[in-house]
Formats: C-alpha cells, sequence, structure tokens
C-alpha cells in the first residue's frame, strides 16, 4: 500500500514540475467486474526468490539434497496447474483421449501459464510426447550461455506445473522430464502410462 | 415457486467434497443427501483415457451442462448435474413444482463453476480434501438465491 501512495505522488510531482500544466485527471474508478491485474515483474521476482529460497538453503539445513529442493519446488507447480487448469477448461469439454489432454495442455493452459502456445508438439502414439517451447516465459532473462544449472532452476516449477495440469485432466504422467541446451529453447518429455 | 434445497461438489471418484443443504428443516439434509446419492447413477462413471482416439461408435461421456439427472415426485425435488472438464461433478438440487427455465440453470451452474475453481485455487486448501471455506459457502449460498 505505501508503495502504491510513493509511486502516484512522484508522478503527480514528475507532470507538475513538467511545464506547469494542469493536473492530470483523477484514473477512473476500477470496474468491480474486471479482474485484478498485475504488473507480470512482480511474477517474474517472486518465481525467483522462491527459487532461491528453496534452491540455495543448504547453508541453513544441511540434511537436504538438491534434489529434495527440486521436488519441493515441482509440489508448488503441481499445485499451481492443478488449479490453473480448472480455472482455463472452464466451458471447454474434458478430453476424449491422451493426445487430445496433452492438446489441451499445449494450447489453452500454455497460454494461461506462460502467454503463448508450445511451438512443437511431437509424439510416438504409444503415451510419449515431446513438447518444445523455443521462447519460454519462465527464461526469458536467462542468458544464451548461462550455466546449466541456472535454467535448471527455473524449470522445475514449470515442470511440476505440467504434472499437476495432466493430472488434474485425468491423465496423470508417469514422468516428466526437461531439456535445455540453449535458453529460451526448452524442451519437455512427458510419459504417460509407459515405464519411464 | 422453485428454490435450490442443495448444492454438492462430488470428486472424480465421486468423493463428496461439498454438501450442504440450504434449510431450515431437520430432516431435509438427509433427504438431500439421498438425492445427491441417487442422481450419482445418472452420472457417466469417469474412465481412463485410452492412448488412442476412441472408435467412432462409442460417444465419449458427456460434459457441461446435464440437465435434470434424478427427480423425484414423493420429495417434490429435482438434481440438476454439470460435469467440468476435471470430472469433478457440481449438482444443484431445486424443490418445488414450477420449471426453472434451462438459461437460468446454466448461468447458475457457470458461476458456480466459477466458485469452485476459485476455492480450488485458495492455497489454503488440500487438493482431493472437501472444501471447507465459507467465502465459498457464501458464493454458492448467492448462486442458489439466484435461482428462482
Amino acid at each position: 500500500m505505501t508503495d502504491t501512495t510513493t509511486t502516484s505522488t512522484t508522478t503527480v510531482a514528475a507532470a507538475a514540475a513538467g511545464g506547469g500544466a494542469a493536473p492530470p485527471p483523477p484514473p477512473p474508478p476500477p470496474a468491480t467486474s474486471s479482474p485484478v491485474q498485475v504488473a507480470e515483474i512482480c511474477l517474474d521476482l517472486l518465481l525467483a526468490e522462491t527459487e532461491r529460497h528453496f534452491m540455495h538453503r543448504d547453508v541453513q539445513n544441511a540434511n537436504t539434497s538438491s534434489s529434495d529442493d527440486a521436488k519441493h519446488l515441482q509440489a508448488i507447480g503441481y499445485r499451481v496447474g492443478y488449479a490453473l487448469v480448472e480455472r482455463c477448461s472452464r466451458g471447454k469439454p474434458r478430453p476424449t483421449d491422451k493426445l487430445d489432454a496433452v492438446k489441451f495442455v499445449c494450447k489453452d493452459f500454455w497460454s494461461a501459464a506462460f502467454g503463448k502456445n508450445v511451438d512443437h508438439l511431437r509424439t510416438n502414439h504409444r503415451g510419449v510426447f515431446v513438447l518444445q517451447d523455443t521462447s519460454f516465459r519462465n527464461l526469458r532473462h536467462v542468458p544464451q550461455h548461462a550455466n546449466n544449472d541456472v535454467a535448471n532452476e527455473r524449470l522445475q516449477i514449470p515442470t511440476g506445473m505440467l504434472q499437476g495440469a495432466l493430472a488434474a485432466l485425468g491423465v496423470p504422467p508417469t514422468s516428466v522430464e526437461v531439456e535445455c541446451n540453449s535458453p529460451p529453447d526448452v524442451t519437455f518429455t512427458v510419459k504417460i502410462g509407459v515405464a519411464p | 415457486m422453485a428454490s435450490v434445497a442443495g448444492a454438492a461438489v462430488l470428486g472424480p471418484d465421486a468423493s463428496p467434497w461439498f454438501l450442504q443443504a440450504f434449510t431450515s428443516n431437520e430432516d431435509e439434509p438427509l433427504r438431500f443427501q439421498r438425492a445427491v446419492h441417487c442422481a450419482l447413477d445418472a452420472v457417466p462413471p469417469v474412465q481412463a483415457l485410452s492412448s488412442t482416439a476412441q472408435p467412432s461408435s462409442s460417444t465419449p461421456p458427456p460434459t457441461g451442462y446435464l440437465g435434470v439427472i434424478f427427480a423425484s415426485a414423493e420429495d417434490a425435488c429435482a438434481v440438476y448435474g454439470y460435469v467440468t472438464a476435471t470430472s469433478v461433478t457440481l449438482m444443484l438440487a431445486l424443490e418445488g413444482d414450477d420449471d426453472v427455465r434451462d438459461a437460468d440453470m446454466r448461468a447458475a451452474f457457470d458461476r458456480f463453476h466459477a466458485a469452485y475453481s476459485d476455492a480450488v485455487a485458495n492455497p489454503f486448501h488440500t487438493l482431493g480434501q472437501p472444501i471447507s471455506s465459507t467465502k465459498f459457502v457464501q458464493r454458492v449460498k448467492s448462486v442458489c438465491r439466484g435461482v428462482r
């Protein structure tokens, strides 16, 4: 609340300094029916801080291994993916087969979660699906030649989201593997109903 | 004059996640629960999705608004159903002999589903457990008041 007040005050002060024109008209009252909008950077910062908190807490607690931390992040993502599918599948029919469910994830879920559709979807029609996103939203601030661990940290929550989304649609995956050779190009390999 | 006697949310395995009767009558909650359980028979069971497309002969289970799925003359009550894409079943039980327009019921279920998806997004809710949010109860009540 304090931040909001400070920002608006600076804006008014800047406008007054810039030529003594009439103060800008007050913003229209927010419509109650429109959803609350939040700047995207807030989500980026929250995610970055969450990852930092879970992946670099070895100092405080030497008992946790890095795979435990990754699992913790995936569990957070699972919850998010599950709830988000409930929201973005409103008014849509239930998928009829596995491919249909994965297609729903590639289009509706991906654009709700990451702002765009999956670029390529390949499948062997036996339960293995390969989803490729050439400009993955959560990796857009990762430099192209960054250490592989940096990108891997960023991909734990999205991996969990993918698992949660598919589980909510009735096709819980047996495994989801993620590979990233040059950010922001990322490949998810999803196995449904086949041994990992 | 028709009014909503109760609302229910059932998970994919038909476990009750939310059961609430909106009435002051003491036997009413049991009557409502019986109607909900009877209505479950009319909801197609959830089947595991196959890896190949369904053969065209077998029709996929319906989703969305199902209409009246159970009606009991002795109780003068009718249960309306709605299945989401995630196989969660929503039910509203109406009592009274007046017909309610289908469009009104569809609108009511849309708002009921919106309330449910918001309740699931609540970080204090545990997935697969009954919903215990008072805000959700309030929203469902207001959905039910909207049905006339």
